[in-house]
C-alpha cells in the first residue's frame, strides 16, 4: 500500500489574542516628529513622593544615556514641551525642586513616513 | 488551475472578522471574496512549491553577491548602512517570512513578478481565514497553506537560539497601527510568538523611544528583539535610523532582507540567472526590456506607481525605476489572478491569491480563498 501522501495545510490553527490589541492606544497626529520625554531622579523615595504619587514612583535607574544622574529613584516620564504634552502627562512634578536631576528620552523617530504616507501592507 | 463559483456562507462577515479579518471590506466592497475560489491540482501545486524554493536559494545568492561586492548603490541604500547590512548578513541574523508575487497559469513555469521580502501583509487571510474557510466549505480537500504551523516553529527557532546565546526571550511587536491591515498583522504575529513561547509587547512605531543608549518601550524597558511591520526603507531615512548603527537590537526582518524587497533585485537576478525559467528579464534601461513591461520603483509597495507599459511607450525619466517583461497574469471570469507564495525559514509555506480585474494587483485586490485535491 503506498504511503498517504502527506497534507500540506496545518492541522490545527489556533488564536489566542486576535482583538487584545483594542487596548493599543494610537497615537496622536503629531507624534510622528521627535518628542523629548524627560523623568526626574530623586535621591529617595520621599523626595520623589513630594512630586508624584507613590505609584509613580519606582527604585532604580538603569536606562542609562539622560542628561543627568545620581538619583536612586525615579518619577514617570512626561513631556519637556509643556505646550505639546497629553492630556495625562504627569508633568514635571508638583514641586520640581527635590530632583537631584533628570534622563532624557526621545519619542516618534519613528513613523514618519507610515505618518506621510499613510500607506501600509 | 481553475476558478469555481460559489455560495458565500451567509454569516462570512462575522466569522471572518472574529479571526482577525476585520478589514474584510474596503469603501462597501468586500476585499475577503468567497464568491468564488481557486482550485489547484496537486502537481500544480507541486509546482508552485519547487518554484518558491528555487526562487528563494536565487535570492540569497543575490544577496551574497551583491554584499560581497559592497554593490548595494543601484538599490538606493544610504551608503552609511552598507556595511551594517552586510554583518547582518555575515552573522545570518535569522529571517522569518516573506511572500513571492508569481504569474502562473497552471501551464507555463511560475514566474516571480517580485519578492515582498520585508513587509509581507495579507497574513492573516493566506494562514488563518481561508484554512477556517476550507474546514467548512471544502473539508475534504486539502489546501497549500501551513502558515500558521511553519510560523510557530520558526518562532521557536528563533527563541531558542535567544536562549543559546543567553539572549533575553522577550520580544516587542511594532507596525503603522493606523493601517488597520498593519495592526492586525502584527496582532497575529504577536499570537504565533506567543504560542512559540515568547514573552511579547507591541508598540506602535512612533511609540518607541530613544534614551541614548538603547531603544525603548513605553516604560522605558530596552527593547531587545523587535519584529516591525515598517520598510526599512523607511526607518533608515527617519529621525532614530541613524542609531540602527548601534546594532544594539535583533530586528525581524533583518537589515539583510531590505535587498530583497528592493526592486532593484529584479535585474540583479536576471544578470545572475539570464533565461532562468522562473525569472523575467529585468533592467534599470527601458530599452533593454523588448516589448510590453512593466515599470515599477525600487521602493513601490502594493502596486504603487506601477505602470503597464505597452512595446512602444517610453520609460519614466526619473531614476529609481526598474522595468520587466510583461508576464501577463492569467484571466479567469475577467478577473486576473495572482500568486502570493510564502516563504517561512526558507521553505514554501502556502498560497494566498489575490485578484483585480486591472492587470496591475493593488492594495484594494480582493482575497479570494484556494484548495488542491
Amino acid at each position: 500500500m503506498p504511503d498517504e501522501e502527506p497534507s500540506r495545510r496545518s492541522k490545527i490553527v489556533g488564536l489566542t489574542v486576535v482583538g487584545l490589541v483594542a487596548t493599543v492606544a494610537i497615537v496622536d497626529e503629531g507624534a510622528s516628529r521627535s518628542v523629548e520625554m524627560r523623568r526626574n531622579l530623586y535621591a529617595d523615595r520621599a523626595a520623589c513622593e513630594r512630586d508624584y504619587p507613590p505609584s509613580q514612583c519606582q527604585e532604580g535607574s538603569d536606562g542609562g544615556g539622560g542628561s543627568g544622574s545620581g538619583g536612586g529613584w525615579h518619577g514617570p516620564y512626561y513631556s519637556s514641551n509643556r505646550s505639546n504634552a497629553a492630556a495625562d502627562d504627569p508633568g514635571a512634578g508638583r514641586t520640581s525642586t527635590s530632583r537631584v536631576s533628570y534622563e532624557t528620552s526621545y519619542r516618534g523617530g519613528f513613523g514618519a513616513f507610515g505618518h506621510a504616507l499613510h500607506i501600509g501592507g | 488551475m481553475k476558478r469555481e463559483i460559489l455560495q458565500p456562507r451567509p454569516d462570512w462577515p462575522a466569522k471572518v472578522a472574529a479571526l482577525g479579518l476585520d478589514f474584510h471590506t474596503n469603501d462597501g466592497e468586500p476585499y475577503w471574496w468567497e464568491a468564488a475560489c481557486y482550485a489547484f491540482s496537486a502537481a500544480e501545486i507541486d509546482v508552485i512549491e519547487e518554484a518558491t524554493e528555487t526562487l528563494h536559494g536565487l535570492c540569497l545568492k543575490a544577496v551574497d553577491r551583491l554584499l560581497e561586492a559592497s554593490d548595494l548603490g543601484r538599490l538606493d541604500i544610504p551608503p552609511a548602512y552598507w556595511p551594517w547590512i552586510a554583518e547582518s548578513w555575515r552573522r545570518q541574523d535569522p529571517d522569518v517570512y516573506g511572500r513571492f508575487d508569481l504569474a502562473y497559469d497552471g501551464v507555463s513555469p511560475p514566474k516571480m513578478l517580485e519578492y515582498n521580502a520585508d513587509t509581507p501583509t495579507a497574513l492573516i487571510e493566506a494562514a488563518v481565514v481561508q484554512w477556517y474557510w476550507l474546514e467548512e466549505v471544502k473539508p475534504g480537500c486539502d489546501q497549500f497553506n501551513s502558515l500558521h504551523e511553519k510560523l510557530i516553529d520558526r518562532w521557536k527557532e528563533l527563541r531558542e537560539r535567544a536562549s543559546r546565546g543567553g539572549h533575553q526571550t522577550s520580544l516587542h511587536l511594532t507596525g503603522f497601527f493606523k493601517e488597520l491591515e498593519d495592526r492586525r498583522t502584527v496582532e497575529y504575529m504577536q499570537d504565533v510568538a506567543n504560542q512559540a513561547g515568547w514573552s511579547t509587547t507591541l508598540l506602535d512605531i512612533a511609540e518607541i523611544g530613544w534614551n541614548g543608549s538603547a531603544f525603548t518601550d513605553l516604560t522605558e524597558t530596552a527593547i531587545g528583539f523587535l519584529f516591525k511591520l515598517y520598510p526599512w526603507e523607511w526607518m533608515l531615512r527617519e529621525q532614530f535610523g541613524a542609531h540602527l548603527l548601534r546594532d544594539l537590537v535583533g530586528i525581524v526582518e533583518p537589515p539583510w532582507k531590505m535587498v530583497l524587497s528592493n526592486k532593484a533585485i529584479l535585474p540583479v537576478l536576471w544578470e545572475m540567472f539570464p533565461g532562468h525559467p522562473n525569472l523575467l528579464p529585468a533592467s534599470h534601461d527601458r530599452g533593454a526590456i523588448i516589448g510590453p513591461c512593466i515599470e515599477k520603483p525600487n521602493h513601490g509597495r502594493e502596486g504603487n506607481d506601477v505602470r503597464l507599459l505597452g512595446k512602444d511607450d517610453a520609460g519614466n525619466a526619473h531614476r529609481g525605476q526598474v522595468y520587466q517583461a510583461l508576464a501577463p497574469l492569467p484571466v479567469f471570469d475577467r478577473w486576473h489572478a495572482l500568486i502570493g507564495s510564502w516563504v517561512i525559514g526558507g521553505k514554501a509555506a502556502g498560497i494566498g491569491l489575490r485578484e483585480d480585474r486591472d492587470p496591475i494587483t493593488r492594495n484594494t485586490s480582493r482575497f479570494v480563498p484556494h484548495y488542491f485535491t
